[in-house]
């Protein structure tokens, strides 16, 4: 009966293994197009990345101008220092020679 | 039966001959090389991924971007499938503000599959063409260059053209460096024309140019143009150039040129204002050469305390007059070296020059960098003019005082750099390091020594005296930083007319050049306003500029001032007392006399005439001598002054 069983299966599992080699090899082509399509998308995301970056890095730039700066520092009522000014810190008291 | 037999054999040889055929067919196509069929996989199968690098970015020397590229999107058309060119050209005539025509030749040239229509869209017109749903216009990405301090420093950054290519200035000089390497890859693609990257591959992204560090600080170059330009509209000049170094290692902290122009729309304005002035436009640079007339006069062995005849203010040298530049003015009947450079005096100057020689003054002027070029690695860096040999008298005269001699704002900047440094003449430097993006691998750049110009010695007598220059009564009073020494000479010299040759009347340059702290350098600060019809006069104009410029630097390096003591701190209600001046007694005659409390320039004035020979250490007043005062001198006579 067993002997039977194995003359008859024979060329089912023979045809069988043929299948799955073959889904096999179709199944790693599609995963490797899908890991090439993902790679591509990051790769595009990374680029918009940096674009996103060296355009704050102009407003940035715009922030921190030094015209901005005194501008906001006059605000907060700030005054600019006079040229020749010396201004000594004594015990915590600031004295300012003119 | 046979013949039966005989036909199955032969129809049998047929299909086997037939089959053969076609797997000698198969072989052939699959394993044999075929060009045309490998150009055919190449088209369907194969794409080629064109990757522009993104331009290397300029920095100061913080790392504070001057310059860098941004993403935008540009406008093409494809006109093979373009479905209503005149619809479409009268609304991007009406957004762009050029005619129709314009658009409709490019919409309807069915030659083409791509037209530019318009680069680096702004968001707002990207929106508005989105918006019509226009099919055959198409976005593509691309990056523009952007300029952060806007018309700040434009002059050095230079500008890029449409295609990013550097095309002025920095952006030009180091083009190879900034641009960057294109990358072309061959990549399997799907159906759609998507890439296909092998799994192995890491990520493609943009390589960039690499990055460029320059040695300007930011924030000095704006103050310094600010400065310049209130200076600029004070005196109604046409422009004005100023150049900060450091001392020690020769680096551009700022290079000014106003008025300038925005690199971020580098078409609109003057393209006079576009050029780099300070390296390019040479002129005469008037007193401010007196200082190297009277280096090569100490160099070549003419004592300080040596006098020079005044004239009266006027002289004749062959059919020609050398005055003063202020006829008005009436100097003393004899200066010595110092006085000549304090008091500016253009007599002075001359003589000293006539009794120096033509050879050695023109030495000494090439020593310090004079007719020929800086070695600054920029575009258009002129060697100015210095006249070659034999000089006439009157050349020798006029040359002295800084006329008949050519030279740009960067030339004499350099030149006084030497002489702070102790007469060593080096190349200036705009770029520190050049960083590669990907890599992170750096190129160090450092200033390199191209001659000694003077002596050590001479240089420091030099520098005491340009100290002297910018005292009470002298004509750079007004440049001077209170609580810290400063030393520097001022220049009104005359616009030369090129047209028509001569002079041009009521326009002047009107200059300074110093350095900040006289004991110590750090600072080598030169401004030149050009064209200057009111207030033209330096010590009015130029030397107040080089006062506030001066201030700023020196704050901002954390360089506190030395000059003062506790007569100089106030109270909080009482006035700042006098400092009594010290009572001098007649020397007797071979005996050291009194000189404490007195200035150089009174202590040249007092040894005038006597055998002593001087050596100063420090500046300002005379706080010891050796020998002491009233002791006997030495044989030789050598006394060393100390002041403080």
């Amino acid at each position: 009966m067993k002997g039977y069983l194995k003359d008859d299966l024979r060329p089912f599992i023979s045809i069988l293994i043929v299948i799955i080699a073959l889904f096999i090899a179709a199944f790693s082509k599609i995963t490797l197009r899908r890991i090439s399509y993902s790679l591509y998308k990051e790769s595009e995301k990374f680029n918009r990345i940096q674009d996103n970056y060296y355009k704050s890095l102009t407003e940035y730039a715009g922030m921190n101008h030094i015209d901005r700066l005194e501008r906001q520092a006059r605000r907060h009522s700030l005054v600019k220092t006079k040229k020749g000014q010396i201004i000594q810190v004594i015990d915590g008291k600031a004295i300012v020679v003119d | 039966m046979e013949p039966m037999k005989n036909r199955i054999i032969f129809v049998g040889a047929v299909l086997a001959l037939l089959w053969c055929c076609l797997v000698f067919r198969g072989v052939d196509l699959q394993l044999l090389p075929h060009e045309k069929l490998s150009g055919l996989k190449e088209r369907i199968f194969e794409t080629t991924v064109k990757i522009n690098p993104r331009r290397g970015v300029i920095y100061d020397r913080k790392g504070q971007e001057l310059a860098l590229s941004i993403p935008s999107r540009s406008l093409f058309a494809d006109p093979q499938t373009f479905e209503k060119p005149y619809y479409a050209a009268k609304k991007l005539s009406g957004l762009f503000n050029r005619p129709q025509k314009f658009f409709l030749k490019k919409l309807l040239n069915k030659k083409r599959r791509f037209v530019w229509i318009k680069r680096h869209l702004s968001p707002k017109e990207i929106k508005t063409i989105q918006s019509w749903k226009l099919k055959g216009l198409h976005f593509i990405q691309e990056t523009k260059r952007f300029y952060t301090e806007g018309p700040s420093l434009s002059q050095v950054l230079g500008f890029t053209g449409i295609d990013g290519q550097g095309l002025e200035g920095i952006e030009k000089q180091y083009e190879e460096v900034l641009k960057g390497v294109e990358q072309r890859l061959i990549v399997k693609r799907d159906a759609r024309g998507r890439p296909l990257f092998a799994a192995f591959t890491s990520f493609i992204h943009r390589m960039s140019g690499s990055d460029v560090y320059l040695t300007i600080d930011r924030d000095t170059q704006v103050y310094f143009e600010r400065e310049l330009s209130q200076a600029v509209k004070k005196s109604s000049a046409r422009f004005a150039l100023g150049v900060i170094l450091s001392v020690e290692t020769n680096e551009i902290l700022a290079m000014v040129n106003v008025p300038n122009y925005n690199p971020n729309h580098p078409l609109t304005g003057n393209p006079i204002f576009r050029r780099n002035r300070t390296v390019t436009d040479i002129y005469e640079p008037g007193s401010t050469l007196k200082t190297f007339t009277l280096a090569s006069a100490l160099e070549n062995g003419i004592p300080p305390s040596k006098s020079y005849s005044t004239h009266d203010g006027a002289f004749k040298l062959g059919e020609r007059v050398i005055r003063e530049a202020d006829e008005k003015k009436r100097f003393d009947p004899f200066l010595n070296l110092s006085e000549i450079l304090a008091l500016s005096s253009n007599v002075g100057a001359a003589e000293v020059a006539l009794d120096v020689g033509a050879g050695k003054l023109r030495k000494t002027l090439w020593n310090f960098g004079f007719g020929k070029k800086t070695g600054l690695e920029f575009p258009g860096d002129s060697r100015g003019i210095l006249r070659p040999l034999p000089w006439r008298p009157i050349e020798t005269a006029t040359i002295s005082f800084g006329h008949g001699i050519a030279a740009t704002t960067l030339q004499i900047a350099n030149a006084y750099s030497a002489l702070a440094r102790g007469g060593i003449l080096k190349k200036p430097i705009l770029v520190k390091k050049i960083q590669n993006s990907y890599t992170g691998e750096e190129k160090h750049f450092k200033t390199s020594v191209i001659q000694r110009a003077i002596s050590e010695n001479t240089a420091q007598l030099l520098i005491l005296m340009l100290a002297g220059a910018t005292e009470e009564s002298s004509t750079g009073f007004r440049a001077v930083v209170p609580g810290h020494l400063t030393a520097g000479k001022t220049g009104t010299a005359q616009q030369v007319n090129f047209q028509k040759g001569g002079y041009k009347t009521g326009e002047y340059i009107s200059s300074f050049a110093g350095f900040i702290p006289a004991h110590k350098p750090k600072f080598v600060i030169y401004i030149a306003i050009n064209g200057a019809k009111d207030h033209f006069y330096a010590s009015d104009l130029a030397a107040p500029v080089f006062s506030e410029t001066a201030s700023y630097a020196i704050r901002k390096a954390g360089l506190s001032p030395i000059l003062f003591s506790e007569n100089d701190f106030i109270s909080f209600s009482s006035n700042k007392p006098e400092v009594s001046k010290p009572q001098r007694s007649p020397a007797a005659v071979g005996t050291m006399p009194d000189l404490k409390g007195l200035s150089l320039r009174e202590v040249l004035k007092k040894v005038h005439g006597t055998e002593i020979k001087l050596k100063f250490y420090g500046s300002r007043r005379v706080i010891r001598t050796i020998p002491f005062a009233g002791q006997l001198l030495p044989e030789d006579k050598k006394v060393t002054v100390i002041l403080n």
